[in-house]
């Protein structure tokens, strides 16, 4: 493609950006800000600065806690001889293929108030309801996060930096706290701000176990849709705060990360030291517990979806009822669940290799701006874009209120980004020199975008929209604000079962969520030859 | 075969003049070499020659037809990247075709020429692997077959060796310089190694900060360059400070007859090693030549030859070929050197000019 064709992609992404991301959110914050006894009504009940409060030492606490879980775990694993450390990965990233609300209600079916373990231990005063429990169940799930991206940055680190670290007289503890730490802070730091905002904006954990503790998201989903004495506009409070802390955490982020930017080239791996025999014993454990506890979910939902259920309580016999109750629902709803995220997945795959060219190769006031835009949607909770999108797109000319497509169009803009990002990768790290050998030969610029150069990035650009793919099959945040009975997806389906205590069938709903994913991963690895979740 | 010409190519990145003013003239089937330091726009002007970069100023004709607003895919030129730049998920052949289906060749001619370019590359039985499984040598072969089977009518290649090792790099350069002439394609050649420009080229082209300063054969670049900068980079020359007056050359206290004749100037002599003579310091400086006298500073020994430091009393250090024994003259034993006046090398002191 010519410069021209490229600044057309550019301006059309700017222009889709624009249109589906920035006017609901600024109308969204302009409609909260016009009125300040919104504001003043937010401000002046404990109700709503309850919320506030919660929501803020939640996902600080996440944050803090999965850094300290995931950070010792990724050094534990990526640099010493420990055993399982397959294992403990892919059970890391198998507790990442479903929605954390999944963790939520499988932790109730073991430790809630007619919980297995529960039960089974006699545990009386302990439950999993609650802000402990929340704050379990976060952590539990987004430690992965941190454990995966800090992990794949230890591995890239050139050895040969540590190598002469060690010839200056540095001590393994020194070199880990003066070199490899910070040489990998730029991960750890994109971890933390993606463990913070997703945890901000969780609504399904609090949502089912919380037992009444108020998040922003919460609150934002009540004020909205409540069917009595709701009030729309403290919505939109809820909204702009949540926007606000998130803008917060980024900036705090970026300020930690000034200036830290290390291109790493390295053809040698990492040597991968020895441990005492009790350390690596002490090591393993941990690890497993850890990522063992982190999975199990997903283990606990397969396993009773095939146990009879009255209700919350689970007989304790096998057969396929939770199936067969939900199988006239379930092949639609599915269906439909694919499609849309299919769909949308798609697009960004497109789109997003589009996007991750005009990014790398131009650096221009445009590409900062759609850059800048990328970063907002990862950050932007999902209960603040379907607000959003709900407020903005309505009415004539474009009324898409009730349909499929609005709920696609949220889900390119909540995950587009994975895949720009990950096609990004795979751009900086092909030559130019590639693409100009192919106009050398004769190839027009486009031939050569389509023949050469997608071909190359297609490996980076798929390991992101697989992501992108997953997360948008569980996507629960937006869909509750944009769903109609017409558009329910599989997610929304899970949560009103979980809602009505019927666990069973969320069970059956779940492992077919999880049973999707994985063959999806399977697919496409037998298809690549290597493995589509790489971080 | 084409003749390419470029006429006051400028070429501005930002503040920063890569390319400042070039005429050239490549005559058809010659292999022209740019030479130059880092830095020196060699490569910037290669990739105006491709079309990759756009000229600031300036025209550009193969063949007398004008091409510098043609983009890079239409102007059926062939190029060899430093890295070879080969398309890692295609097979050797298909890096091959690529080019030729790119032109919309038949599938049987495609499979014809492929064959026939990968043979004259040596690598016939190739054509199936992946460019990962393949030496650097034999990456080298596949990108100079790519480029050559579309039968450019310029090709260009962009310090095609220096990725290689150095007895596989001396080995390839004979080698490309057999494919290209027996190609009879009109080649330009990048290379900051002025060994290999030597031994590869037709005509040399030495550039300096975005100019060409000086275009001419092998022989005639080592042994007559037209500025100091070319004296310096290409092989090894000392330079010491002199006086011209018509044709009385006053150095080092000493007055010569000069083999040139200019108005009273500054100059700086150049002296090759091979043209200074190591004497006793008792000795008499014979007729017609320069006599100098220092200390040993330092032996570098090269294993066929060996070369000298000296320093010379007035402070500057000269090296000198040492025919002699290793160690046959220790650090600090007094030397005299003589060349003869005839191999003095004169340049403009102030503009660098050779003066003739």
């Amino acid at each position: 493609m010519t410069g021209r064709g490229w600044r057309l992609v550019g301006w059309v992404a700017l222009l889709f950006l624009a249109l589906f991301l920035v006017y609901p959110v600024v109308r969204v914050s302009l409609g909260s800000f016009a009125s300040p006894e919104l504001w003043r009504s937010f401000f002046g009940r404990a109700y709503y600065t309850g919320a506030l409060t919660n929501s803020l030492w939640l996902s600080t606490a996440t944050t803090i806690l999965a850094l300290l879980l995931g950070v010792p775990l990724a050094i534990l694993v990526a640099r010493y001889d420990l055993p399982f450390g397959g294992l403990i990965r892919a059970l890391a990233v198998l507790s990442l293929l479903s929605p954390p609300f999944i963790g939520a209600y499988a932790w109730v079916t073991l430790l809630g108030r007619a919980g297995v373990l529960t039960n089974w231990l006699g545990l009386k005063s302990f439950s999993i309801y609650g802000p402990g429990g929340v704050l379990l169940v976060l952590v539990l799930h987004h430690f992965a996060y941190v454990f995966l991206l800090t992990s794949a940055a230890l591995t890239r680190i050139d050895p040969a930096v540590e190598e002469a670290a060690q010839t200056l007289g540095s001590s393994p503890w020194r070199r880990l706290l003066s070199i490899t730490l910070p040489l990998a802070l730029p991960a750890i730091g994109a971890s933390g701000l993606l463990v913070f905002t997703s945890s901000l904006a969780d609504f399904g954990t609090p949502m089912l176990i919380g037992e009444g503790l108020r998040t922003l998201p919460i609150v934002a989903y009540n004020e909205f849709l409540s069917e009595v004495g709701g009030n729309a506009g403290l919505a939109t409070v809820s909204s702009v705060l949540m926007l606000l802390i998130a803008l917060v955490a980024l900036a705090v982020q970026a300020w930690i990360l000034r200036g830290r930017s290390y291109a790493m080239q390295s053809l040698r791996k990492p040597a991968v030291a020895r441990l005492s025999p009790g350390a690596r014993l002490a090591g393993t454990l941990f690890a497993l517990v850890v990522a063992g506890a982190s999975a199990l979910p997903q283990a606990v939902v397969l396993v009773t979806s095939f146990l009879r259920a009255r209700g919350p309580r689970f007989t304790g016999e096998l057969g396929l009822d939770n199936y067969r109750l939900m199988w006239d629902r379930m092949g639609e709803v599915v269906g439909r669940t694919m499609l849309y995220a299919t769909t949308a997945t798609l697009v960004m795959l497109v789109g997003g290799m589009l996007v991750a060219y005009f990014l790398i190769r131009r650096t221009d006031g445009l590409s900062r701006s759609i850059d800048g835009l990328l970063i907002l949607s990862q950050i932007l909770p999902g209960t603040v874009l379907g607000l959003g999108l709900i407020a903005t797109w309505s009415r004539p000319p474009l009324p898409l209120a009730g349909t499929g497509t609005i709920l696609v169009l949220a889900y390119i803009i909540r995950r587009i980004a994975y895949t720009v990002r990950s096609a990004a990768a795979g751009v900086s790290q092909l030559s130019p020199a590639v693409e100009e050998a192919s106009l050398a030969l004769g190839a027009s610029p486009a031939r050569t975008f389509w023949r050469v150069t997608v071909p190359l990035i297609l490996p980076a650009a798929l390991s992101g929209a697989i992501i992108s793919w997953i997360t948008t099959l569980g996507e629960l945040s937006s869909t509750i604000m944009l769903y109609t009975g017409r558009t329910a997806t599989i997610s929304i389906l899970i949560y009103n079962q979980v809602l009505t205590d019927s666990f069973g069938t969320a069970a059956a709903l779940g492992s077919t969520l999880i049973a999707l994913t994985l063959l999806a991963l399977w697919g496409l690895r037998r298809w690549s030859g290597e493995d589509p979740l790489r971080f | 075969m084409q003749a390419v010409r470029a006429i006051g190519l400028h070429k501005q990145f930002g503040t920063t003049r890569a390319v400042a003013g070039v005429d050239l003239e490549v005559h058809p089937g010659e292999l022209f070499t740019l030479l130059g330091p880092s830095g020196c726009g060699k490569t910037t002007l290669l990739r105006l020659l491709a079309g990759l970069e756009e000229a600031t100023a300036g025209e550009i004709l193969f063949g007398g037809a004008r091409v510098d607003q043609t983009p890079a895919h239409k102007r059926n030129v062939g190029m060899v990247f430093q890295n070879y730049a080969l398309f890692p998920h295609m097979s050797v052949e298909a890096n091959v075709a690529y080019g030729l289906k790119a032109r919309g060749v038949g599938g049987q001619e495609i499979a014809e020429r492929v064959a026939e370019s990968l043979a004259a590359v040596g690598l016939a039985d190739y054509g199936d692997r992946a460019p990962g499984q393949l030496s650097g040598g034999q990456q080298q072969r596949v990108a100079l077959a790519r480029a050559l089977v579309t039968r450019p009518a310029l090709l260009l290649m962009d310090e095609p060796l220096s990725n290689l090792d150095a007895r596989l790099r001396v080995a390839m350069r004979m080698e490309v310089r057999r494919i290209v002439k027996s190609a009879g394609i009109t080649t330009v050649y990048v290379t900051h190694d002025q060994e290999e420009a030597l031994a590869i080229s037709d005509r040399i082209g030495v550039m300096e900060a975005g100019r060409l300063i000086q275009v001419a054969s092998p022989v005639a670049i080592y042994r007559r360059p037209a500025h100091k900068a070319v004296a310096a980079f290409v092989g090894s020359c000392s330079f010491l400070a002199a006086r011209l007056n018509g044709r009385v050359l006053e150095v080092a206290g000493q007055y010569l007859t000069s083999w040139v004749a200019q108005q009273e100037r500054a100059v700086t002599i150049g002296i090759r090693p091979e043209h200074l003579h190591i004497h006793s310091v008792q000795g008499a400086p014979a007729p017609g030549h320069l006599s100098l006298v220092g200390s040993v500073v330092g032996e570098t020994y090269l294993g066929a030859a060996s070369s000298l430091e000296v320093r010379l009393d007035s402070g500057e250090v000269l090296t000198v070929h040492m025919v002699e024994e290793p160690g046959a003259y220790p650090a600090g034993t007094r030397v005299r050197l003589e060349a003869p006046t005839t191999a003095l090398l004169l340049f403009d002191r102030s503009t660098g000019e050779a003066l003739v």
